[in-house]
């Protein structure tokens, strides 16, 4: 079956309610943790708006977007990971900022059960698009995750943190961070998400792929289970560790961290109230 | 470490293996899974100097997986069952 692609130009009354389904969210309960960086209410509405457009041109196709402009939020807060094993083995994956210096990423890019388990070194470079790093590397060797992960292999716990040094360079604890935050499962279901990263394969084919490029896509979430949550965005190895987020009155809000790829759909683990405490308290720990 | 999780069961599998071309192994080649019928970890490996990669955690069925050196591919069936280490020899 082909893919139905869906292009039409936006007017105003369209856009409100793509905007809508990109952010508002009445009578929201759980909590929530605001972006660490400020922004002009006009940045976020040119945003939301090429946000919008872009999802128009996606929907019902397995297409990504590439992020040319990597220096700009949110997308400098996407970074692609560089990861040593403890064994020697070498791995890709992406992580997110959400404070100065803490990087939030799925456990299985900070505890790697069959590689060693802790790695040796992770690199990060923060909004890299292809041979440059705008904002440089930095080279971290404080990780975190939990007992669930850990112990058990537990997919349902499946997330962590990296914590950069605290020599780690001014422009790179500047950069902000996303914010993140737990919602009920009412709040969650079919709510449009957008995943940034690092995809394995250099992205989609065409003039744009290209080794270590940043790639964006939005859907509709497509099923919430207790602790992970599944949608229809196309990610390939490499983009473990990318933030899904949402907009809350102009703010993104990471509601999960991809970690898993499957036929019947790619899904993250959800932020719910005990990863919402523990990405707390990781932020307090790299601030 | 904290304690978030109750204990679950243990992956399975891993898919381990060498990328050669010319019959010469290809050091940082991305070596990946694209598809599979079971959940699996979204991390790419790279390959070393010896063109050696090693996947883990797989429960049993069926993946695609993808190694790549710029526009150089290589796709293929892997069938995983319970208790596997697979190991593969992919020519680019």
């Amino acid at each position: 079956v082909l893919p139905i692609v869906k292009k039409r130009v936006l007017n105003r009354g369209t856009l409100r309610r793509v905007s809508g389904a990109l952010g508002a969210v009445r009578g929201l309960a759980g909590s929530l943790l605001s972006e660490s960086a400020e922004e002009t209410d006009a940045e976020v509405e040119a945003e939301l708006e090429a946000a919008a457009e872009q999802m128009e041109v996606i929907i019902g196709t397995d297409d990504r977007t590439r992020i040319r402009n990597t220096t700009a939020v949110p997308w400098r807060r996407i970074c692609q990971l560089t990861i040593r094993a403890r064994n020697g083995a070498q791995y890709v994956g992406t992580g997110f900022l959400i404070g100065k210096r803490t990087v939030i990423t799925a456990g299985h890019c900070v505890f790697i059960h069959a590689a060693g388990g802790w790695p040796a070194y992770i690199d990060v470079a923060p909004g890299r698009n292809g041979p440059s790093r705008p904002f440089g590397t930095v080279r971290a060797i404080q990780f975190r995750s939990v007992n669930g992960w850990v112990s058990s292999k537990s997919r349902d716990h499946d997330y962590g943190a990296i914590i950069l040094p605290a020599n780690t360079p001014a422009n790179i604890q500047g950069l902000g961070g996303f914010g993140f935050g737990y919602w009920p499962d009412s709040q969650l279901r079919q709510r449009m998400v957008n995943l940034s990263g690092y995809p394995g394969d250099g992205g989609k084919m065409g003039p744009d792929r290209e080794p270590a490029s940043q790639w964006w896509m939005a859907r509709q979430i497509t099923s919430v289970a207790s602790r992970s949550f599944a949608y229809d965005i196309d990610t390939v190895g490499g983009q473990s560790g990318s933030p899904v987020w949402t907009l809350q009155n102009g703010q993104r809000i990471a509601v999960g961290i991809h970690t898993n790829g499957f036929v019947g759909g790619n899904s993250a683990t959800r932020i719910t109230a005990p990863v919402f405490n523990n990405l707390k308290m990781w932020r307090q720990q790299g601030s | 470490m904290n304690h978030d999780g109750a204990p679950q069961r243990s992956p399975v599998g891993t898919i381990a293996g060498q990328v050669l071309a010319g019959g010469r192994p290809v050091p940082q080649a991305i070596v990946m899974i694209i598809e599979g019928e079971a959940t699996y970890p979204d991390l790419a490996a790279l390959t070393d100097d010896d063109g050696q990669f090693m996947l883990g955690a797989f429960t049993p069925g069926w993946y695609r997986l993808e190694a790549r050196l710029g526009e150089r591919v290589h796709r293929r069936r892997v069938d995983v069952q319970a208790g596997d280490q697979q190991r593969l020899e992919i020519v680019l």
